[in-house]
């Protein structure tokens, strides 16, 4: 009987366990452009904790800005996108920005609104993780010039009520 | 703009996420909640009884902070209202876990269980402290600082009302009951009749509860 039981047990939580492991390799799935950039380590992706970021794909370059800097924890932020072609401004139509971390998180979406000056923008809140981790990939959305398009980008989150470090 | 997620995605946020997530974060408190309210003559029923009871305070408490979420708009205000509480709230659960995981492992230090010990007086007026019935527990510990959570109630602001906001997070805490059961179901296979295994669950124990003493204190 006990052995029986044991053995349950150990099916169980393999089971769990198991869970665990898929769960976690499915929660930080990466866009195609953001897997390119984590394949080749964390440095390759542009980080916008404390300055603009660009991704350049084929001829177009996607420039993600976040404020304030360095952006806090359970406070709004505002993330800005700017598509460019030549230096001249394109719209990223049904364009959207999602967040995810190592730890999975569930679902951060946001859409972008138009701005000024060819910019859009989403007014988003993240949270942190208890077990410390602070570092979100982010991931921009949509269409250009009738191709899709998704590029990644990092940054770390600042504690709430802690001073800029 | 924040994108909506429907009811169902607050359910599959749960169950997804708390495999992911509260497996990992939240087992201390489930194997905590069947050694203090599962009577060891009372079977895995009694235990079974007190997982249900504690996942139920819980999802009571998530769906007061998905109607608090709906009612204000917006998640600032409430996770500005509870950062404060839900320190306090990991500095008391870690505290509750390390005593409670202490006083389990004492019988390896000889003397220090016996009753006249300063700290067998110590950790039993501490015990005496922890609520009485699981379902109060699953309330107070409802209100752990815990990511996965603070993404639902996020969501939750979308919801545009306060019992919109209640029902997805009440959705999100059923979600999460189906891995954290299982996790009790384990423990209970493998360490009712196993010592080993009992006896590092108490380390486990130990072990977590300081990590969420140490991160209630540290912020």
């Amino acid at each position: 009987m006990r052995i029986r039981e044991t053995l349950l047990g150990f099916v169980v939580l393999g089971v769990v366990l198991g869970g665990v492991f898929w769960a976690r390799g499915r929660g930080h799935a990466p866009s195609p452009s953001a897997s390119a950039g984590r394949s080749s380590g964390e440095d390759a992706i542009p980080d916008i904790t404390r300055a603009d970021g660009a991704v350049e794909v084929d001829d177009v370059r996607v420039t993600l800005s976040v404020t304030p800097r360095p952006p806090v924890a359970f406070a709004k932020s505002r993330f800005r996108v700017r598509v460019e072609l030549d230096g001249a401004p394109l719209v990223l139509e049904d364009g959207r920005i999602s967040f995810e971390m190592a730890m999975p998180m569930g679902e951060h979406r946001y859409a972008f609104v138009p701005a000024d000056e060819g910019w859009q923008e989403a007014e988003v809140v993240l949270p942190t993780c208890q077990s410390g981790k602070r570092r979100w990939y982010a991931t921009v959305e949509g269409t250009v010039a009738g191709r899709p398009t998704a590029v990644g980008f990092r940054l770390d989150l600042t504690p709430p009520g802690s001073a800029s470090p | 703009m924040i994108q909506a997620v429907d009811l169902l995605g607050f359910l599959a946020l749960g169950l997804l996420g708390s495999v992911g997530h509260c497996v990992g974060m939240c087992s201390p408190f489930v194997l905590f909640v069947s050694r203090r309210y599962g009577r060891p003559e009372g079977g895995r029923r009694t235990a079974f009884a007190a997982q249900l009871w504690y996942t139920a305070g819980r999802i009571v408490t998530y769906a007061v902070l998905g109607a608090l979420a709906g009612a204000l708009g917006g998640v600032v205000e409430l996770a500005g209202a509870l950062f404060g509480l839900q320190r306090a709230a990991a500095v008391v659960a870690g505290g509750v876990l390390v005593v409670w995981a202490l006083v389990a492992l004492s019988d390896l230090v000889p003397g220090l269980d016996s009753g006249g010990s300063l700290f067998a007086r110590v950790a039993g007026r501490l015990k005496g402290r922890v609520p009485g019935h699981p379902f109060a527990t699953g309330l107070f510990l409802g209100f752990l600082p815990c990511g996965l959570l603070y993404s639902a109630v996020i969501a939750a602001v979308g919801r545009g009302g306060p019992v919109e906001g209640a029902a997805a997070l009440a959705l999100f805490g059923v979600g999460t009951a189906p891995a954290l059961l299982s996790v009790s179901v384990a423990d209970e296979l493998l360490a009712r009749h196993r010592a080993f295994v009992n006896r590092l669950s108490q380390f486990f124990l130990l072990a977590m509860g300081a990590w969420f003493l140490w991160s209630g204190l540290s912020g």
